[in-house]
């Protein structure tokens, strides 16, 4: 304890040093919160709008599906959908789940046929999941209910058909028995998914008309969405246990972009971590190398008296914890303070390479990190002290008390 | 062989019943290397009585630092014998030795050498950092030090708010107030006027008597020479006769 006082009146009384290291060690604190926590937000962002688009956070399908999306044929029977409506209902954590038949075919108007890729959904339930569930471009969401023969059609594939609102469009697949099938369905609206690629291909239509397309009970996968995201890894385990013979994936199986970008995402903002670290390291040893300097005659007076140079050591490792918490603290509130004031200010980042609309700009205010940031420079403190005073403590005793 | 070595107590010499409080026994020392090399001490044997008030004098590069040093256990003899109350301090750890510097050494520079961040009594205090005792007793013992010496008002002033006089009497006091058997002052009045020096002087003598410490004093200033109880003289590194 009468250490730690010495060196806090130390920290408190060098008022000049002390605002040195510790402004670097603030700088480099907020900056290091700010991109950690950025990155979370990226993070989170990136995984809820990956659930919310379209893919939940749980997909249930019969095995090697997956892998084959349109294979109708070897889809979940209505004896598995309501196997799995049974299980769904008694496990926690679940909110609610869709069915949804994914087709290839073929869209025509007038002279047009392009090839496209279907999908036949619950709409009341996609809602649930993704609010307005298809972002309209023009015209109008289809009914909600799904009782009807209707569509919505990507907005590059409707710029490709010369397509108008309302207008009748037929569909072309192939039923489960290998036959060729067309319906006729009322396009009500053009979206955007965010990815122009599918934009160019996608058609969805209610759950019956795809059914009625493909002339199939069938399904191709039930989605799961749950209460908690951070109950995704339980809940699958869960499903996979007491669904054996199917095929339970998770949200980051089911689109790896998520995992690549968090993993590029990791390695890149690590790598800026590492320099901020190093650069608050340097800087804070560069200053304590110029304190440990001008107080040499200090110290050799204080081990004339009877400290040792372990001691002496000690009081400058905590000087240096001292000046790093003090730096992070600053730091962190000066993170605190810029985050809420860009968040609030509704900063837009331009979209993501793929990606059609812009994403906002947001920092989450995270203590756990703050908290992780605030050990890493209070230890940086230390380190950044360790040469300085090893080298200021190894002189004998009387030259630095002859030290100017 | 250096300065913490030995050799038995009979070397160093007829001291009848009772020990000397600190005994040297041909210390050498020097310094630099081949044709450069200086000897600053050429065989030192010296005997210092607790309660002697003694004086090292000589001119400039005589080596009364260099044995200021050595007796003060802040460096090390390149040969020669030492020894503390007739304990040999031959293989003595660096532990050893600086407790003996805590508890039983004190010490003043010409420069005053004081923490500029700390007030006069946190200086003192500092000296009582090892000491196993409660922080208020501390700061008692080192505030009744500084009152001791005539700085009772001024115990917390920081060092640049003190006269050199002033500062030296706080150094004073930081040497003292562990109540050491020595104290070891280089030049103490060096950085004083004549006013100073004499006033620091009659105080070093005063404590001498009140807490019964020797002071071995490092000077050149023959203006001071009458205040010692014992003048020891150097030149080029021996004792003058």
């Amino acid at each position: 304890m009468k250490w730690f006082a010495h060196a806090l009146r130390n920290v408190l009384r060098n008022r000049r040093r002390t605002l040195m290291a510790s402004t670097v060690v603030a700088i480099g604190t907020t900056a290091m919160a700010m991109t950690l926590c950025f990155m979370l937000a990226t993070f989170f962002g990136l995984g809820e709008s990956t659930i919310r688009a379209d893919v939940g956070h749980i997909q249930i399908t019969t095995p090697g599906s997956f892998d084959a999306d349109t294979d109708i044929a070897n889809g979940l029977t209505p004896t598995d959908q309501d196997h799995i409506a049974q299980v769904l209902a008694g496990t926690e954590g679940v909110r609610f789940s869709m069915r949804r038949i994914l087709f290839d075919g073929l869209t025509s108007k007038g002279e047009s046929t392009i090839a496209i890729v279907g999908r036949g959904v619950e709409p009341l339930q996609e809602m649930r999941l993704s609010g307005i569930f298809a972002p309209i471009t023009r015209g109008q969401l289809m009914s909600v209910e799904g009782t009807h023969f209707e569509a919505l059609i990507g907005e590059r594939l409707a710029q490709k058909l010369e397509w108008a609102p309302r207008e009748l469009l037929t569909l072309v697949g192939t039923t489960e028995s290998g036959s060729i099938n067309a319906v006729d369905v009322l396009s009500t609206g053009a979206y955007s998914t965010g990815v122009p690629e599918k934009d160019a291909r996608a058609v969805m239509v209610p759950l019956h008309v795809a059914a009625a397309l493909l002339d199939t009970e069938n399904v191709s996968r039930v989605v799961v969405v749950l209460d908690d995201t951070a109950d995704t890894d339980l809940v699958r385990t869960r499903l996979q246990s007491a669904l054996p013979e199917l095929e339970v994936r998770d949200w980051r199986q089911l689109d790896p972009f998520y995992e690549q970008v968090v993993t590029l995402y990791s390695n890149i903002f690590g790598i800026l971590c590492l320099i901020i670290v190093l650069v608050v390291l340097m800087s804070v040893s560069n200053t304590m190398m110029m304190t440990v300097m001008e107080r040499i005659r200090e110290i050799g007076t204080l081990r004339a008296i009877g400290f040792s140079k372990f001691e002496m050591r000690i009081g400058f490792s905590i000087e240096g914890a001292l000046i790093g918490l003090m730096g992070a603290l600053i730091g962190l509130a000066l993170a605190a303070v810029l985050s809420f004031a860009i968040n609030v200010a509704g900063v837009e980042m331009p979209p993501a390479p793929g990606r059609t609309a812009p994403y906002p700009l947001i920092f989450f205010i995270d203590l756990r990190i703050y908290a992780g940031v605030a050990m890493v420079m209070v230890l940086s403190g230390v380190l950044g002290v360790i040469w300085p005073s090893r080298k200021g403590t190894s002189l004998p005793i009387v030259e630095a008390l002859g030290h100017d | 062989m250096n300065a913490h070595s030995s050799c038995a107590p009979s070397d160093v010499g007829p001291i009848g019943t009772t020990f000397p409080l600190l005994a040297l026994t041909e210390i050498k020392k020097g310094f630099g290397e081949g044709e450069g090399r200086v000897q600053a001490l050429d065989g030192i044997t010296l005997h210092i009585q607790s309660g002697e008030f003694c004086a090292l004098s000589g001119p400039s590069g005589s080596g009364k630092s260099t044995l200021l040093n050595i007796l003060g256990l802040l460096d090390q003899a390149d040969s020669g014998s030492y020894f503390f109350d007739g304990q040999t301090l031959k293989g003595a750890s660096e532990k050893t030795v600086r407790s003996l510097r805590q508890k039983h050494f004190g010490f003043v520079f010409q420069s005053f050498n004081l923490v500029q961040t700390l007030s006069a009594v946190e200086n003192v205090e500092m000296a009582l950092f090892h000491a196993p005792m409660k922080a208020g007793v501390k700061r008692k013992q080192a505030s009744e030090m500084l009152d001791l010496v005539g700085l009772g008002e001024r115990l917390n002033h920081r060092p640049n708010q003190l006269s050199g006089g002033q500062q030296q009497r706080v150094a004073v006091a930081r040497a003292l107030v562990r109540q050491p058997r020595l104290v070891f002052a280089d030049e103490p009045t060096a950085n004083l006027d004549a006013a100073s020096a004499f006033g620091l002087m009659d105080l070093m003598d005063d404590m001498r008597r009140q807490i019964g410490t020797s002071f071995i004093t490092s000077t050149h200033d023959n203006r001071l020479m009458d205040r010692f109880s014992r003048i020891i003289s150097l030149e080029d590194g021996r004792i003058l006769p």
